[in-house]
């Protein structure tokens, strides 16, 4: 088998349950750990870009998002890079005759983007540009639509939502798909409203879990203080999404903390706080899931070459936006309090400063809005999305389906091994 | 599950405390669609007697993760672990809070308003009815009183891309402009008793 720049499978997609079911009863502790990541986080597709982190298959870094040399004296600031990136499209829209499509969901990332390109480019070059939107992307976000989208830009339904056919029809696609990788994960988000009952449920004191509540983006409170909370709530994710869930399973939450731990201490990049130990998840080995995800698990077709390599630009993949995430930990950037609201607060700033709307700036949250496309477009293309297994580093798809794929995958689970502990 | 309620809250998902409290469910999840162009919120039903309309916003849910929501969209939250005191919300200055509650009490008073005098006026709303039949070959764009859509529909449209009292005010104002009503009687009729019932609610 070639590399694999990526790899999705999923215990809730029916192609790879029906690969997994003849091996279920003679699973092994790792193989068991791999198959409940998949549950408790709906997939597993996880590529190190750092550190050691063992997985089934032979994978490997897509040259275009290696991770950049950790600099703590970096200094430009989130409103630098992203006007700067604006700059970045008005070359290639002007270097092309290729239309730019901005994938706008309404959330905080591509309104970010969105609101650069009406910061920085002219109109005459905004009409270059079309916005690829549904109506979930009004709803989320309607003043924003009603403002500075309707009848003022070029509008296009995301509803086939398939980036083949954007290249064929000689489209670039503009993503903004790695913005959680330069914030943080809801993973993280979603424990902190959670806090005291998970504390509770684990007998700590009041005074403890405000303690270390309050302080869960500091970087003199190490994450390994948080270590019995963190592998309550993996257990308790896990818990409520597997159905047959037993006493082996119990280990899950045990097994991810500490295969994340061993991966941070092999790594050079100084991870300290509790938001830093999810953000490290998501910057580091789901980076290229984040990256990769529109023109693989999104779309169709077996060669994605033109995709990747003609057609598709990942706005927060640059260089620069890495290396500012890197830099700017526990500074109130990426998240200033301890509330939801308060998570990706640089870029929330960069669009109140455009748009003035306090009611966003102050309330909105991040939402995990791509499902409510994508949901839709997996069931009119449910046969292929449904069987995509890998993208190899010569751009192919390989499906489950294929005899020779099943065997692969069933052996490879079988033979994984526990190796960081 | 216990349907029987007395008190209904707004909930925050962002700064997880209660925002308004009303005993009127359908109010409030009208209110809490209309409000969520700006805030995530969802509907809880109360069951702690402390809290009231002044003091909800020191009170969130035991387990907030009940109120998690994936979608922009309000939801009625069946909840497990019940309501606490919780003090000031963090990450928000006082300032802030006080004016998004302050209108957020205002939109729960136009809609009780605007629902009261459709209520009392639209005696016959064929707009409403037609929709039940589902393969209608008709259409109507007014209803009979003369609002294109209907007198709700247009308060809801105001309230929900609007952003404060003031542009509100205004566009409500613009609403009830007799010179380009087909019908003026009728849009004077509608805005008295709709002012009335702002005055008193």
């Amino acid at each position: 088998m070639d590399n694999f720049y990526f790899v999705q499978t999923s215990m809730y997609n029916r192609s790879f349950r029906s690969v997994i079911n003849p091996i279920l009863n003679d699973l092994t502790d790792a193989s068991r750990f791999y198959l409940n990541i998949s549950r408790a986080f709906t997939f597993e597709s996880y590529i190190p870009r750092a550190g050691e982190w063992s997985t089934p298959w032979p994978v490997k870094v897509d040259p275009n998002y290696t991770m950049p040399e950790y600099n703590p004296n970096f200094s430009k600031t989130f409103t630098d890079i992203t006007d700067q990136t604006a700059n970045i499209i008005l070359d290639s829209i002007n270097k092309t005759d290729k239309q730019h499509l901005v994938f706008y969901s309404g959330g905080i990332d591509s309104t970010t983007v969105l609101v650069s390109l009406l910061k920085n480019l002219t109109i005459s070059e905004l009409n270059k540009i079309s916005v690829c939107m549904s109506a979930d992307s009004i709803i989320e976000n309607p003043n924003f639509y009603l403002k500075y989208i309707k009848n003022k830009l070029n509008v296009i339904d995301s509803n086939d939502h398939d980036l083949k056919n954007h290249s064929e029809k000689n489209c670039i696609s503009i993503v903004a798909d790695l913005g959680d990788g330069l914030f943080g994960t809801e993973l993280g988000t979603r424990m902190y409203p959670q806090f005291f009952s998970l504390g509770k449920k684990l007998g700590y004191k009041t005074n403890t879990l405000t303690d270390l509540y309050k302080n869960l983006s500091n970087s003199d409170y190490h994450y390994s203080k948080y270590k019995n909370l963190i592998i309550e709530y993996f257990n308790s994710i896990l818990q409520s999404k597997h159905t047959e869930y037993d006493i082996k399973d119990h280990l899950f939450g045990e097994l991810y903390y500490t295969k994340l731990d061993n991966n941070i201490k092999t790594s050079t990049v100084p991870i300290n706080s509790l938001h830093d130990f999810f953000w490290w998840i998501i910057f580091n080995v789901k980076f290229m899931h984040c990256a990769l995800r529109p023109g693989t698990i999104h779309s169709t077709g077996v060669d994605r070459t033109d995709i990747f390599t003609n057609s598709m630009i990942n706005w927060y993949g640059t260089r620069d936006y890495q290396l500012w995430s890197m830099a700017n930990n526990n500074n109130g950037e990426k998240i200033k309090g301890t509330t939801q609201h308060s998570y990706k607060w640089a870029a929330k700033k960069y669009i109140y400063e455009f748009d003035k709307n306090d009611w966003y700036f102050s309330h909105k949250i991040k939402f995990a809005s791509m499902p409510l496309v994508t949901g839709r477009n997996w069931s009119k293309k449910f046969t292929e999305l449904d069987s995509f297994f890998a993208l190899t580093d010569k751009y192919q798809t390989l499906f489950f389906g294929d005899e020779s794929v099943d065997n692969y995958v069933r052996e490879q689970i079988l033979n994984y091994k526990i190796d960081w502990r | 599950m216990n349907t029987d309620f007395k008190k209904f809250g707004l909930y925050s998902n962002s700064l997880e405390r209660f925002l308004n409290v009303s005993c009127d469910l359908w109010i409030t999840m009208h209110c809490a669609r209309l409000l969520s162009s700006k805030m995530s919120i969802c509907v809880c039903p109360i069951d702690d007697d402390n809290i009231n309309e002044k003091n909800c916003y020191k009170y969130g849910l035991k387990e907030p993760s009940d109120a998690k929501q994936n979608v922009q969209m309000s939801q009625l939250v069946s909840k497990t672990y019940g309501e606490e005191y919780k003090g000031d919300p963090l990450d928000i200055s006082i300032n802030t809070l006080s004016k998004h509650r302050s209108y957020i009490r205002f939109v729960f008073k136009i809609v009780k308003a605007s629902w009261l005098t459709d209520a009392q006026l639209n005696d016959s709303n064929h707009i409403d009815f037609l929709d039940l039949e589902a393969d209608s070959c008709f259409s109507l764009e007014q209803d009979s009183i003369g609002f294109v859509g209907g007198f709700r529909k247009n308060i809801d449209h105001i309230l929900y891309f609007s952003l404060d009292e003031e542009e509100v005010r205004s566009k409500i104002n613009s609403f009830f402009d007799y010179q380009k009503s087909t019908r003026p009687t009728m849009l004077k009729k509608y805005e008295t008793i709709f002012r009335e019932y702002m005055k008193n609610g």
